[in-house]
């Protein structure tokens, strides 16, 4: 039983990934009113540096990327790094382990959050 | 102290002598002693009042200069382990919430680990649980805030 039990969250994790890109394939965030709006976005008028990126994913899982460039280039950053970060974060193999040793790298994580802040600012003023 | 009579290593009764001077007068623990008042002649160290002066081994000093404890450690380290930093929920948190808080939070995330390093233990538990605190803030008050736009965007739209 043991064995099997740090399988189960990756597993789960992975499959909740999986379902969510089913999900964004399936349902345009632009033509569904319960897609979570963005609350920063409401609140202030600005936008943050991840308004866009439901759209995003939608876009990039039909092959749209010029228009997913479009909603928000940032992103093309971003969801990767999220999804990597997950993953190699759940999963116990060694490759996990040398992708989690990069990603959360304290200068690869202050260089992401320097381009996350230059992004939110950018985007605003531009 | 009494005076005894004792019984010299050659057998004769010497005495009497005071007590404080029996010792130095050869007597031993195993010597037979005997004062008015005692029924029967006795081991020295089976007189009560003689017991001291034949204790085999010294009573404790007086320590007059105790070793010094060393100060309370100002940095314990139980677990022996660096504590989780959080990054993983800082980054999500970070991305998915669009406030600053997770921003803090990656910050606070980032220090537990070089504070652990440099040996400050207190330090870096801190900033563990600083970056938790930030992470929970910063989820909390982004999925609250997404829930309120939900229901008042809902309530705009009637």
């Amino acid at each position: 039983m043991l064995r099997y039990t740090p399988l189960i969250k990756p597993a789960v994790i992975s499959l909740l990934l999986l379902l969510l890109g089913v999900l964004y394939y399936y349902y345009s965030p632009e033509d569904n009113a319960w897609f979570p709006r963005c609350s920063f976005y409401l609140l202030t008028g600005w936008q943050c540096p991840s308004c866009g990126s439901q759209r995003v994913v939608h876009a990039l899982l039909h092959g749209e990327v010029g228009q997913a460039l479009r909603y928000n280039p940032f992103m093309l950053v971003s969801i990767p790094y999220a999804v990597g970060v997950v993953l190699s974060t759940t999963w116990a193999s060694p490759w996990a382990k040398r992708m989690r040793a990069i990603l959360l790298h304290r200068n690869v994580v202050l260089a992401y959050v320097v381009l996350f802040v230059a992004w939110w600012v950018l985007r605003n003023i531009l | 102290m009494k005076a005894y009579f004792f019984v010299s290593a050659s057998g004769q009764q010497v005495g009497p002598v005071a007590g404080e001077m029996l010792k130095e007068k050869g007597v031993t623990a195993q010597t037979l002693v005997w004062c008015e008042g005692m029924a029967n002649w006795t081991k020295a160290a089976d007189v009560p009042e003689l017991k001291p002066l034949f204790r085999a081994t010294p009573p404790p000093m007086p320590n007059p200069n105790p070793r010094p404890t060393p100060p309370p450690m100002s940095n314990p380290n139980p677990s022996g382990v660096c504590p989780d930093n959080y990054m993983v929920w800082a980054i999500l948190s970070t991305i998915c919430c669009c406030f600053p808080a997770g921003i803090v939070a990656i910050i606070k995330s980032n220090k537990v680990e070089s504070l652990w390093r440099a040996g400050d233990y207190t330090g870096a538990q801190q900033a563990a649980s600083d970056a938790k605190t930030w992470c929970f803030i910063s989820l909390a008050g982004g999925l609250l805030a997404s829930f309120l736009a939900f229901v008042f965007g809902f309530l705009g739209a009637l």
